[in-house]
């Protein structure tokens, strides 16, 4: 079981809530982990992309809270991405059962997306470095941490729906004239 | 549907079926609507990155607080060395104590079992009016002058070479608690055939024993009680009780 609040702080990208995660967990998962052939530092770098998967997931609404607990997801998760790596490294040939762990399918699951910029999103990323605090804030919101329109409305207290909406597409304007200015 | 709120839509993960056809059409047939799905798209792609790499920075920061706190639990672990000395020294300085408290029991032993040996070597006659050195050093020794005693029977061995000189300055000393002076006398007389060298190995243990060197002490009580020396029923006592 996880609380619906936990997957909000979670999505939201909660310093409190993703340290309390990271602490509570990673002791058990490293014990865990120690099975596999990777060195230490790896292990922990999968445990770090293993919560940062947890996330996403819970962004993207692949984390039944109601079903499973945090725990389950993230040694779902982390089972996967050491076979992953194992794999790349060729350590490991034949991957048997990974697909399910405790009836949760993962082959749907989101994992290590890819961080690389192509020249118009590093163009983007300055424009984001422009931008006033509110439109950086309501972006992130809706594009990175999973929030709907409805959602931001409720958390930042604007008065409607379309208050949002006109919002976001001032800051995409102005996203759009920074980058045109370069 | 107003084309921005199919965009929406799409981000939100909220699109119905019919939406979806609706979008990926407007998507292959208006390059506008394309560009502004691209484009939303990147600035996805580049905020998610952004938040990722802020995620990042905090683990390691959870990370570097984590392997701090472990290297404090090994200030701490060298603090529990630090406790563990103490009380090591404590402990040392209790054991000390008890082998103080021991010594004093040695001491205790010493002084029920120790009694200078009789004057079996010169009898003194009351009625003797010039009295030799030898008879000045057992009266002396009789006494309770041990400090003459022990004088005078250095000399008289030096002078006679006589060996029970050595025995008789030996527990003079012992009785003045000059253990260090003592053994080496016994030390030597053990070494002569003279009639009373077997009690002072006796002597020697009960020397031993002053100085708190028990070891030694055992050594010479079981040489006694193996050989049935002097004293070996006192021997096994005082063994026994070390």
């Amino acid at each position: 079981m996880i609380k619906a609040q936990t997957l909000t702080l979670l999505k939201k990208g909660d310093p409190k809530m993703l340290k309390e995660i990271y602490q509570e967990h990673r002791d058990v998962f490293m014990n865990f982990a120690k099975r596999y052939d990777l060195p230490a530092e790896d292990i922990v770098d999968v445990y770090q992309d293993v919560i940062i998967a947890l996330r996403e997931n819970a962004i993207e609404g692949k984390i039944k809270g109601e079903t499973s607990s945090i725990k389950t997801y993230l040694f779902g998760i982390g089972k996967f991405m050491i076979y992953k790596k194992l794999k790349a490294s060729q350590k490991m040939i034949v991957v048997e059962d990974q697909q399910t762990f405790e009836n949760i399918n993962f082959e749907e699951f989101t994992f290590d997306s890819e961080d690389t910029l192509n020249h118009r999103q590093q163009l983007l990323r300055s424009a984001l470095a422009k931008i006033s605090a509110q439109c950086k804030k309501v972006l992130t919101m809706f594009y990175s941490q999973g929030y709907t329109i409805e959602e931001i409305m409720i958390a930042e207290q604007y008065e409607n729906k379309n208050v949002v909406k006109s919002q976001k597409s001032r800051c995409l304007k102005s996203l759009k004239q920074l980058i045109s200015q370069n | 549907m107003e084309k921005e709120t199919l965009i929406i839509k799409y981000f939100e993960g909220s699109l119905t079926q019919e939406e979806l056809k609706l979008f990926e059409q407007y998507r292959k047939e208006d390059t506008s609507f394309e560009q502004e799905v691209l484009f939303q798209e990147d600035a996805q792609k580049v905020l998610k990155a952004e938040e990722k790499a802020n995620i990042k920075s905090l683990f390691n920061q959870y990370e570097e607080e984590i392997t701090n706190n472990s290297s404090s639990k090994a200030k701490n672990k060298s603090k529990f060395w630090l406790v563990a000395a103490s009380l090591a020294i404590l402990i040392g300085s209790a054991v000390w104590f008890s082998l103080q408290t021991s010594a004093v029991s040695s001491e205790e032993l010493y002084a029920n079992y120790f009694q200078p040996y009789k004057n079996v070597v010169h009898p003194l006659t009351r009625s003797v009016q010039e009295k030799d050195q030898k008879t000045i050093a057992f009266e002396a020794y009789e006494n309770g002058d041990y400090d003459t005693a022990a004088h005078l029977f250095n000399q008289l061995f030096s002078s006679s070479k006589e060996p029970y000189y050595l025995f008789y300055a030996a527990n003079s000393l012992m009785q003045l608690n000059k253990m260090d002076d003592a053994i080496p006398l016994l030390e030597k007389h053990l070494t002569t055939q003279d009639t009373l060298n077997e009690k002072s190995v006796w002597y020697l243990a009960l020397a031993y024993l002053r100085k708190n060197n028990i070891k030694e002490a055992k050594t010479y009580l079981n040489l006694i009680i193996t050989e049935k020396k002097y004293n070996h029923k006192k021997a096994k006592e005082l063994l026994d009780s070390l």
